[in-house]
């Protein structure tokens, strides 16, 4: 069912050209890339699978959000190549495996309805995995947020992202009406019986308070912002937004008093000069990448910031882009989540049912907060809190769960598509409803 | 929920937007800044891309140059580490050495990633990296794909062997020591004690610095000193053009009174007992403080300082080679503002024997020295001779040009005189060399401090029909000019004499 299947190949081949351009750049100044030819192979030859399963099967969704998403994923392989070969070996085995869930998700769950039982199931597993890595987590760079087993480090706070969104997508999906039209009157609006809110504040604020726990605050922001403009967008009443505000305030102010990082960070966002050898390193090595790559950058592999910037290939992976491909790189990047975004939007839009938009605007909303927060922190038009650049940060389980998210969206506009073509089509026995 | 979401979408955009801003605002408005910013050691891992020009002497001796780690080792016959290497970079590494040691310390200076750059490494760094005018390490660095870009060759109009009597000269001692072609300008020695060795200087800074007397400053341009009598060749320049009869005698008592428009004034020579019958060429010979200081009021301030104008007192001096932001070239000056309106009668006359607040600088007085020596013609000084492209072809070639004519050819040649006789039976007299004829003045600079020696003077050319070479040595605390300055004069100007045979 692909109409232009040539204009679709291209889409998908795209990526795999920036790719091999890329190794092929690095392998020309020595970069240590001989020992990752197999890998970038299997992982190319995994997306043309996913091109030519989703063509033999028939795929009616959206044809730009996947090979977008496979752009932003090659752009950040090869830059992690250029920063630490290693590493890169092994985010080649998370891309290939996370293509492959990606395809799993889209046509192994048949349909995304059925993510919606077992709700408060999910939650509880959400919860539990949170109060785990809160007490028998591992460390790093402030937050304890991993969990180890082994040679295997996991970052529950990603799944539970997607959980979170699952859960408040149904969720809103069945009290809608009711959270739209109030029945208790505050001065002049009307909100909800708190019966109805309850599930929602009990979710988001034990996530929030064990994040902020673990002082994961990027990913606490992101849940708040998610959690806040998913009820805006179900409800349409622009006064939840009011009340977050704040909300939003009081908690910001109750943090910074509490934590004494947080008064560095915003100490060292406020004048990053005055202590470029200590905390300010980080801000102010990202801001001398960024700087130093003008309108058209230092060229792959030329920059200096891969190396003295601290988290280079995580949380600062952009600072190294921006510096080696210049404003015209950087852009590029912008450009590239600002189409899959986008995509997420038309996608809720089309969506044939208010789980699906709501699911759909939910993981559009989560994609913009995370690049929006963590792109404002390396530039400094907000405090840093670090959390990874989706697709292009080095992360195995920040990979897989936003892999497995393009999968779920492709699963939505490819059920909303074949549904407005034809009614006939079913897409398998076990579809809920 | 279209509209929401047809909102949500409008507000992501709009912080997209800003995002964009930010990054135009770091990448391209402010890039220039973030390079200078402390911390920010891109523009010296940049530098380090090319492959950097070398500085030799007139005769082709390197004086400081890039080497590969394994040049280095046959060089130095120890390994030699770069202090810093840009992190995980694929270009060669380059180590900056300097063959001579000590000998330019100051003048070609230092090249280090620690303490940045000093003299000519600092003020010709864009032609030591072979960038056009309009071209930025950044520029360059960004489309740098020939990994193998050398920077330009300088040729120096210094000489090795001259600087190096100079330096041995000045060993053990705090001064400074300056040699100047007459003719051309071009400056063949220049140098300044206590020195270093610039190949040391990252791993043993502390030790250089514990040194003291001011070790890291280039005294020959950076340091401005009293003069002392050696003032007496400008004030005489002031006297000749003002008509003084040179012949006339004057009676040299040790002391004398002056009495110029109703203000009286003394004159006390505070080690003489007095000279005794002097002309202009004896009291310049024998350094007559009363026959100056008295004939300078009689002709009246305005005289002395227009001949101090004239030999470039309160002016630049041309050397812009040199100037950078880790050098600075000092004025010479009459007063604190430089050459004043007016004097008053004291001032003008401690001003004649080049006391009171007069102050010079040792390439100044070299210059001053050698425009007597040119007949009067003070030739702009010059220290790069030849730049070279890495193909060698000649970018830049050093043209003599006349800067002030601060005498006339007559007015010189008698002041010539005057320096000669003091060598043949004056204050510099047993510093002469056989078979040449050597001009020169001594000064003693009293410093008005108790218990600090005056700093010592010594200027001078050679041959005096034909002069090669005038330098100008002073030695900090020297006491007398003759016994501490002009032995380093005279080694000076006998290498220079060997070297021409």
């Amino acid at each position: 069912m692909f109409k232009r299947p040539v204009a679709t190949i291209t889409l998908f081949l795209l990526p795999i050209i920036m790719l091999w351009v890329g190794l092929g750049i690095l392998q020309l100044q020595g970069k240590g890339v001989d020992r990752i030819i197999w890998q970038a192979s299997m992982f190319s030859l995994v997306v043309l699978a996913y091109a030519l399963i989703n063509y033999l099967l028939g795929f009616a969704g959206d044809r730009f959000l996947f090979p977008a998403v496979t752009c932003l994923l090659a752009f950040g392989l090869v830059v992690l190549v250029r920063i630490n070969p290693e590493l890169a070996q092994r985010q080649f085995w998370w891309a290939t495996f996370g293509t492959a869930v990606a395809a799993i998700s889209l046509w192994g769950l048949r349909d995304y309805r059925r993510l919606a039982r077992y709700q408060y199931t999910w939650a509880l597993i959400a919860v539990v995995l949170l109060v785990i890595t809160t007490f028998f987590g591992v460390t790093t760079g402030g937050a304890t947020s991993w969990l180890k087993f082994g040679f295997l480090s996991v970052e529950p706070e990603e799944p539970v992202k997607l959980i979170m969104i699952i859960f408040l997508a149904n969720y809103l999906k069945n009290n809608r009406e009711l959270l739209s039209v109030g029945t208790v009157q505050v001065w002049r609006f009307s909100l909800p019986e708190p019966r109805i809110l309850g599930p929602l504040a009990m979710m988001v604020g034990v996530s929030l308070m064990l994040l902020a726990a673990q002082k994961s605050l990027g990913t606490a922001l992101v849940f708040y912002g998610v959690a806040l403009f998913m009820v805006y967008l179900a409800t349409e009443k622009g006064y939840y937004l009011l009340l977050g505000v704040p909300v939003f305030l009081a908690t910001g102010f109750l943090g910074y008093k509490l934590f004494q990082h947080v008064q560095v960070r915003v100490e060292i966002w406020l004048n990053p000069w005055q202590s470029v050898y200590g905390n300010g390193s980080q801000i102010a090595q990202s801001l001398f990448a960024i700087g130093n790559g003008g309108l058209f950058g230092m060229g792959l592999g030329q920059g200096f910031g891969a190396v003295k910037i601290p988290a280079a290939e995580t949380d600062f992976i952009f600072s190294v882009i921006a510096e080696e491909f210049g404003l015209i790189g950087a852009m590029g990047i912008l450009l590239l989540f600002v189409l899959i975004i986008y995509r997420c939007f038309v996608i809720a839009l089309k969506a044939n049912d208010e789980f699906g938009t709501i699911l759909a605007g939910g993981l559009g909303l989560l994609f913009s907060f995370e690049a929006l927060i963590i792109l404002a922190g390396v530039t400094k038009l907000l405090p840093l809190t670090g959390i990874p650049l989706p697709w292009v940060s080095y992360g195995g389980s920040s990979l897989l769960v936003h892999m497995f998210m393009v999968g779920c969206l492709s699963n939505i506009s490819h059920i909303s598509q074949c549904h407005s073509i034809t009614s006939q089509v079913k897409l398998g026995k076990g579809m809920a409803e | 929920m279209t509209r929401s979401i047809k909102r949500a979408v409008l507000g992501i955009s709009l912080c997209f937007i800003i995002l964009s801003s930010g990054l135009v605002y770091w990448q391209v408005l402010a890039s220039q800044d973030l390079l200078s910013k402390p911390g920010n050691l891109r523009a010296v891992y940049q530098e380090q891309r090319i492959w950097r020009g070398g500085i030799f002497d007139r005769n082709g001796e390197i004086l400081a140059k890039s080497y590969s780690a394994v040049e280095a080792e046959q060089l130095m016959g120890k390994k030699v580490f770069s202090t810093v290497r840009p992190p995980g970079d694929q270009y060669p590494t380059q180590i900056r050495l300097y063959p001579k040691g000590n000998l330019f310390a100051h003048v070609v200076g230092t090249y280090s990633f620690i303490y940045g750059k000093t003299g000519l490494e600092a003020s010709l760094n864009k032609l030591l990296l072979g960038l056009g005018p309009n071209e930025s390490i950044q520029s360059v660095s960004q489309s740098l794909v020939d990994k193998s870009r050398r920077g330009n060759d300088i040729v120096l109009t210094l000489d090795s062997k001259i600087q190096s009597a100079a330096v041995e000269a000045l060993q053990g001692k705090s001064g400074a020591a300056v040699a100047i072609e007459p003719k051309t300008g071009k400056i063949l020695a220049m140098s300044s004690a206590p020195d270093f060795n610039p190949n040391e200087l990252d791993q043993k800074f502390k030790e250089i610095n514990a040194i003291g007397n001011q070790v890291f400053v280039d005294k020959a341009v950076s340091a401005a000193y009293t003069p002392g009598s050696i003032m007496k060749l400008v004030t005489a320049g002031g006297l000749l053009h003002s008509g003084l009869d040179v012949r006339a005698v004057y009676q040299d008592t040790g002391r004398d009174r002056v009495e110029v428009k109703g203000e009286s004034r003394e004159v006390v020579d505070s080690e003489k007992e007095g000279l005794g019958s002097v002309d202009f060429f004896s009291a310049l010979a024998r350094s007559s403080n009363t026959y100056f200081a008295t004939r300078a009021a009689l002709a009246g301030d305005s005289q002395f300082l227009a001949a101090a104008q004239r030999f470039g007192f309160g002016q630049k001096l041309p050397l812009e080679e040199l100037k950078s932001s880790s050098t600075s070239l000092r004025i010479s000056s009459i007063t604190a503002e430089g050459v004043p309106k007016q004097l008053k009668l004291g001032e003008l006359m401690d001003s004649s024997y080049g006391q009171g607040q007069v102050q010079v600088t040792p390439l100044h007085m070299a210059m001053i020295a050698a425009s007597i020596a040119n007949g009067g013609q003070m030739m702009r000084p010059g220290l790069v001779d030849r730049v070279l492209s890495p193909k060698q072809e000649t970018l830049y070639q050093f043209k003599p040009a006349v800067w002030l004519t601060p005498l006339l050819p007559q007015e010189a040649s008698l002041i010539q005189q005057g320096m000669r006789e003091a060598v043949e039976y004056g204050t510099a007299r047993g510093l002469g060399i056989d078979g040449v004829t050597m001009a020169a003045k001594t000064g003693t600079a009293e410093l008005g401090e108790p218990g600090k020696q005056p700093h010592g003077w010594f200027v001078a050319f050679a041959p005096a029909e034909n002069p090669v070479i005038a330098v100008a040595v002073i030695i900090e605390h020297g006491k007398s000019g003759a016994s501490s300055a002009g032995p380093v004069a005279k080694d000076i100007i006998q290498a220079a004499l060997r070297e021409r045979r």
